[in-house]
């Protein structure tokens, strides 16, 4: 993970970098009421020199001033103070930084001897004892105290501050009881290596052999949000006390409340990003996508480099190989590259907003609000549990363990290996909390662990590598968004014919079938609104492209599909397409999409276009020139039932004329069944042909009907063919047709293909 | 020493309850009762020690010393327990006394949002349709309608017309109130309000409200009148006065029989209005953080700021019955408080009415949705002044 080992640096001197900001901007530097002093006057001038080489990022420098300054006047408070801060921030919790803390602990309580009445001392203090293992038990008083000071003082930017921070612990502690779980039954614990060996455990341990204790932890969650919400009172744009104040509100799924103060932060604090990050969560949960779009815009825009790099790195969400050579790609690539994923990502192209991309930054959001831990210099969206929500999705169901029911058996195990007790379980767990994520639907679970009273949770055991390897299946789901779960599919046949006008382009029909039935199932409207569209773009995902209609539409038809068909005009190349339906009402939608070779119509050679598989086709005129001239009804989904007959349709261009100019050409089409019980079939030419001269021939898995044609091509510039075909005893399985079509004249053969299947359903 | 324990014990676990002013009348602090209980539990344990006692093995062995530290730990323990149980209490019923519902209820269909109440017959919105319930001595479920829409806001009905009205993201909607006829598009784009008076029916559309003529069809009587932002409720008072709570104002509008509408006054919201309740010249708005506004609407050119509430940490929704307004506080449950001498008094807090997202009178009865448990709940609106 990237909050681990060397990764931590970058994250380690922006909080430095941060802390000499505040040092440059705490109000105060010194009195000068000892400006007399001689000695007084340097230590103040030493301290000054030591912020302005802070700003400058030369902390060695800076700190070597501060001790000066503490050496020529011991009684300068802010001297000891800004030693301390500085100490203190640039300090971690692991032992490799003891000594440094032990430093920053003397400074700062020097500075309290020396000027008791200041709130930052006390506050300092505290957050130094957060980094400090048992020691953080008395960071509470201390908050309490420096919160006393500063109301004493009326200072409600520190106000807000302290109360963040006593907002924070309660909510920590919260964090160890909520989602609590009681065991019942013959178990002790939650086995963790047996949910991560058993595809069933997680879902019946958590199931049938434990409960949910209800209200678990409320007292701290109460006191917490209490805290927050004085914070709030005190400096409406305070961040900490608000992004607290947020995630209960979230959690609680209290949204309105949720939407309410969001907005008033993004109000208070308008150059905050966060702010606006935060807004656009809220937004998106409450349906308010185009808002949503704008907030997480604005969010985004604001927000340092480092961090809008982090925010739409897209590592996280692929398999592991793509995230590699994703890292590699220069910042101007992938910002390109993001540009092409959401777009195909996209799950409907018909309304304004990408609701995927909301939802991948609603989720980073919330990983920000809930999973940060300042003190640990840790953002949200790169630990363990930020990093499984931004993939999957709020978990469905959260559980906790207390860490006595995890040790228990975890170390030893007394009955196992004749009672001498062996290690069964994963010693990392002792102490922990152990939290379970489980996702009902697709049975994946997750378990972490995680010292009490921390923001902070690594994956259990082996769970790192189970994740790795559910990332390389599914490296993230959107089964949450609404408009997924609400997805019908579009069934598509596409066919491409030589343009009738002079372009070299090629006509690319797309016959849509949109499964208005199930759209509008179970709905009591009689007729309602349908917005459908066609979007082509290249495989970059450029638009080239775009029809989009609205009709009012009859609902409960008896037919399945409802027919649309889109025409495109396109050079030769390789390009997606993409047909939606929408019904606005129910908020039902489909789309169907796919990829699609042009080849160019304008080569001086015997050329057939795509074959069009249909209900029926019939033409409307004697001479039929082309498309137009028919009445054809084509069967988008390439679907049959048993008994129906198959209707072809195409075009031949550049028949050869003979000197009476007269074409002829050969045609055969070959129907081969795929399927692994075959049985025999056959298949006659019914219709679509009066003087048709083939025979039909039976075989075990396939039949091949041939006939001659002859024809005047007159002022045609192309020459339908269309055919109608008998599968009556044809069963239910998937068919390749091929048809082929030989010029008499020249001798030249062209083939095309398409698959089909017969079946009982009308799916 | 056996008769003194006992004795001892006793009195720890009497003491809080007689001491106590009157168990009935005020809750005893748990800290007490769980240092009774604690010292109960910790004197049996000692007793079993004391019984089977045989020799001093040296240390706090003996029986002199074991009965008061083990007794003493077991107070202490449930001192601690208790306070944290009195501290949780005094947090959940920080602006309010505890107090019970008592009445009928009815588990939903529907995941509900919102409810309207018609003549005979609720109107549960939700996320599958609008749910009719039907309001006799029981609450009893008639059916579904309007299945399948989505972001559906306001309902209204007009029985003479056999006519229900549902307003969605898209559209507004009609149904025949009686029978399960479709429904069809009788007015298209975004309704966020409704409210009709018979003969006249108001119609929020985002940020501008509409006077219509409900007939076999919806005919707009006047062009829609724009407001600084989105109106969310909509109440007639009269026929001819109309009051349009927007997101930052209450406002009345004389509305004239063409459908066209003049502003008469307004109060502006500090904070984000929600819900508009009307009784005579007393309206109530729900504002969200900004809590309950009692709004004297006697002069429709000057309305004028009662009282504010803020005891909820969020007013979703509010309903006045006389001196008594009860505000749905979302997952704090059902507020009352009463509205005398121009300040709100919280009455209580009914906790157990789950997540109170909605709440409606008919001046007889209190209906209360709660939205995470999927309950309809009706309660007797109190009177006694």
């Amino acid at each position: 993970m990237a909050h681990r080992g060397s990764a931590l640096s970058p994250i380690h001197r922006a909080a430095t970098a941060a802390a000499f900001l505040a040092l440059m901007t705490f109000p105060t530097l010194g009195n000068a009421q000892g400006a007399a002093d001689s000695d007084m006057a340097r230590a103040n001038r030493l301290v000054e020199d030591a912020v302005r080489l802070a700003s400058r990022g030369d902390t060695a420098a800076a700190l070597d001033r501060l001790e000066q300054a503490t050496k020529l006047a011991s009684g300068l408070a802010e001297a000891h103070y800004r030693r301390g801060m500085l100490l203190a921030r640039q300090s971690g919790t692991d032992l490799a930084d003891m000594f440094k803390r032990r430093r920053a602990q003397s400074a700062l309580a020097r500075a309290i001897r020396i000027d008791g009445g200041n709130p930052h001392y006390f506050l300092e203090l505290g957050r130094l004892r957060l980094k400090q293992g048992f020691m953080r038990l008395g960071a509470q008083r201390l908050f309490n105290r420096a919160l006393r000071a500063a109301r004493q003082r009326g200072d409600p930017a520190v106000v807000a501050e302290i109360e963040g921070e006593l907002g924070d612990i309660y909510f920590r502690r919260y964090q160890a009881l909520g989602h609590r779980h009681m065991i019942t039954g013959d178990v002790f614990r939650f086995d963790t290596r047996e949910a991560l060996g058993s595809t069933n455990y997680a879902r019946e341990f958590l199931e049938s052999r434990s409960h949910a204790i209800p209200d678990a932890g409320e007292l701290d969650l109460r006191q917490a949000e209490e805290h927050y919400r004085a914070g709030v009172a005190a400096w409406n744009g305070h961040d900490q006390a608000t992004a607290g104040l947020l995630g209960i509100l979230y959690d609680g799924r209290r949204y309105e409340e949720y939407h309410e103060r969001a907005r008033s932060f993004a109000r208070a604090a308008p150059d905050n990003p966060r702010a606006h990050l935060f807004a656009g969560l809220g937004l998106w949960q409450l349906g308010r996508g185009r808002e949503a779009t704008r907030a997480f815009r604005r969010a985004l825009d604001m927000m340092p480099a480092a961090d809008r790099a982090r925010v739409t790195n897209l590592s996280v969400i692929m398999r592991r190989s793509n995230a590699e050579a994703y890292g590699e790609l220069t910042s101007a690539d992938r910002a390109e590259y993001n540009r092409i994923y959401w777009s195909a990502n996209d799950p409907l192209k018909l309304t304004e907003e990408n609701e995927h991309l909301l939802e991948h930054l609603a989720r980073v959001a919330y990983t920000e609000i809930r999973f940060s831990a300042p003190e640990l210099h840790m953002r949200g969206w790169e630990s363990d549990r930020g990093v499984i929500y931004i993939r999957y999705g709020p978990p469905p169901v959260i559980a906790t363990f207390p860490p006595g029911t995890s040790q228990m058996g975890a170390l030893t195990d007394p009955i196992g290996e004749g009672g001498r007790g062996v290690v069964t379980g994963d010693v990392m767990a002792t102490g922990r909390i152990t939290t379970v994520w489980f996702y009902p639907e697709r049975n994946l679970r997750f378990v972490f662990y995680g010292p009490p009273g921390y923001n902070f949770a690594r994956f259990a055991g082996e769970f790192q590598a189970y994740a790795q390897e559910t990332r390389s299946v599914l490296p993230v789901i959107y089964d949450n968004v609404p408009v997924d779960a609400a997805l019908d599919s579009v069934a598509i046949q596409t066919a491409a014919f030589r343009a009738t006008d002079t372009t070299s382009a090629t006509e690319l029909v797309i016959f849509a079938g949109l499964p208005l039935r199930r759209m509008t199932e179970g709905v009591d409207l009689d007729e309602g609104p349908l917005e459908s569209g066609l979007f082509v773009t290249d495989l970059l995902e450029r638009s080239i492209d775009e029809q989009r209609r609205s009709e009012t539409v009859v609902f409960h038809a008896e037919r399945q599909f409802e027919q649309r068909t889109f025409v495109s005009y396109l050079l030769p190349g390789e390009y997606r397409y993409r047909v939606e339906a929408r019904q606005p009402t129910t908020r039902r939608a489909a789309r169907g999409a796919a990829r699609v070779v042009i080849e160019t119509f304008d080569r001086p050679i015997f050329m057939l276009s795509d074959v069009v598989l249909a209900d029926r086709v019939a033409p409307r005129e004697d001479a039929p020139g082309g498309r137009g001239a028919f009445f054809m009804d084509p069967n988008p989904a390439m679907t049959y039932a048993p008994g129906d007959e198959v209707h072809l349709y195409w075009e031949m261009y550049n028949l050869t004329p003979d000197s009476t100019g007269a074409v002829s050409y050969r045609a055969a089409v070959v129907i081969t069944v795929q399927s692994l019980e075959r049985r025999g079939f056959g298949a006659n030419i019914v219709g679509g042909i009066a003087d048709a001269i083939g025979t039909s021939a039976k075989g075990d898995d396939q039949v091949t009907l041939s006939y001659e044609v002859s024809d005047v091509l007159g002022d045609r510039d192309r020459l339908p063919g269309w055919v109608a075909i008998d599968l009556s005893d044809a069963p239910n399985a998937v068919y390749i047709l091929e048809l082929v079509i030989t010029d008499q004249q020249t001798g030249q053969t062209a083939t095309r293909r398409r698959i089909f299947r017969v079946t009982e359903s009308d799916q | 020493m056996r008769r003194t324990l006992v004795l001892a014990l006793a009195l720890a676990v009497v003491a809080p309850t007689v001491l106590a002013p009157s168990a009935s009348a005020q809750r005893i602090p748990r800290k007490w009762l769980m240092t009774g209980v604690g010292m109960l539990l910790a004197g049996s344990v000692a007793s079993l020690y004391a019984i089977q006692f045989e020799r001093d093995i040296g240390g706090c062995s003996s029986v002199s010393c074991v009965v008061p530290v083990t007794i003493g730990a077991g107070a202490f323990l449930g001192f601690l327990i208790g306070s944290e149980m009195d501290r949780l209490y005094s947090l959940r019923y920080a602006h309010a006394p505890p107090m019970s519902l008592h009445g009928v209820e009815l588990p939903l269909s529907v995941i509900p949002n919102d409810i309207v109440l018609g003549a005979r017959t609720i109107f549960v919105t939700g996320e599958e349709g609008v749910e009719l319930v039907r309001a006799g001595p029981r609450l009893e479920r008639v059916g579904i309608r309007a299945r399948g829409l989505r972001s559906i806001g306001p309902v209204t009905a007009d029985s003479a017309r056999n006519a229900m009205f549902v307003g969605t993201g898209v559209g507004l909607y009609r149904f025949p109130l009686r029978g399960d006829e479709p429904g069809a598009l009788a007015h298209p784009g975004e309704i966020s309000a409704l409210s009709a008076d018979g003969e006249l029916t108001a119609i929020g559309l985002g940020p501008e409200f509409q006077i219509v003529r409900v007939a076999d069809s919806i005919v707009p009587l006047a062009d829609p009148i724009e407001q600084l932002s989105r109106v969310v409720d909509l109440e007639w008072q009269g026929k001819e006065l109309l009051w349009v709570l927007t997101e930052d104002r209450l406002v009345a509008y004389r509305i004239a029989p063409d459908g066209t509408g003049e502003e008469a006054g307004e109060f502006v919201l500090p904070t984000i209005g929600r819900r508009l309740a009307i009784e005579g010249p007393m309206a109530v708005v729900a504002a969200g953080s900004g809590g309950v506004y009692a709004v004297d609407i006697s002069d429709p050119a000057a309305p004028r700021q009662v009282a504010n509430w803020s005891g909820a940490r969020f007013a979703y929704d509010a309903a006045i019955v006389g001196n008594f307004v009860y505000v749905a506080g979302g997952p704090e449950g059902l507020y009352l408080t009463r509205l005398e001498e121009g300040r709100f008094t919280a009455v209580g807090l009914a906790r157990e009415a789950g997540f109170v997202a909605a709440v409606e009178t008919d001046g007889d009865f209190i209906y209360l949705l709660d939205r995470t448990g999927g309950q309809l709940r009706r309660i007797a609106a109190r009177t006694e002044q």
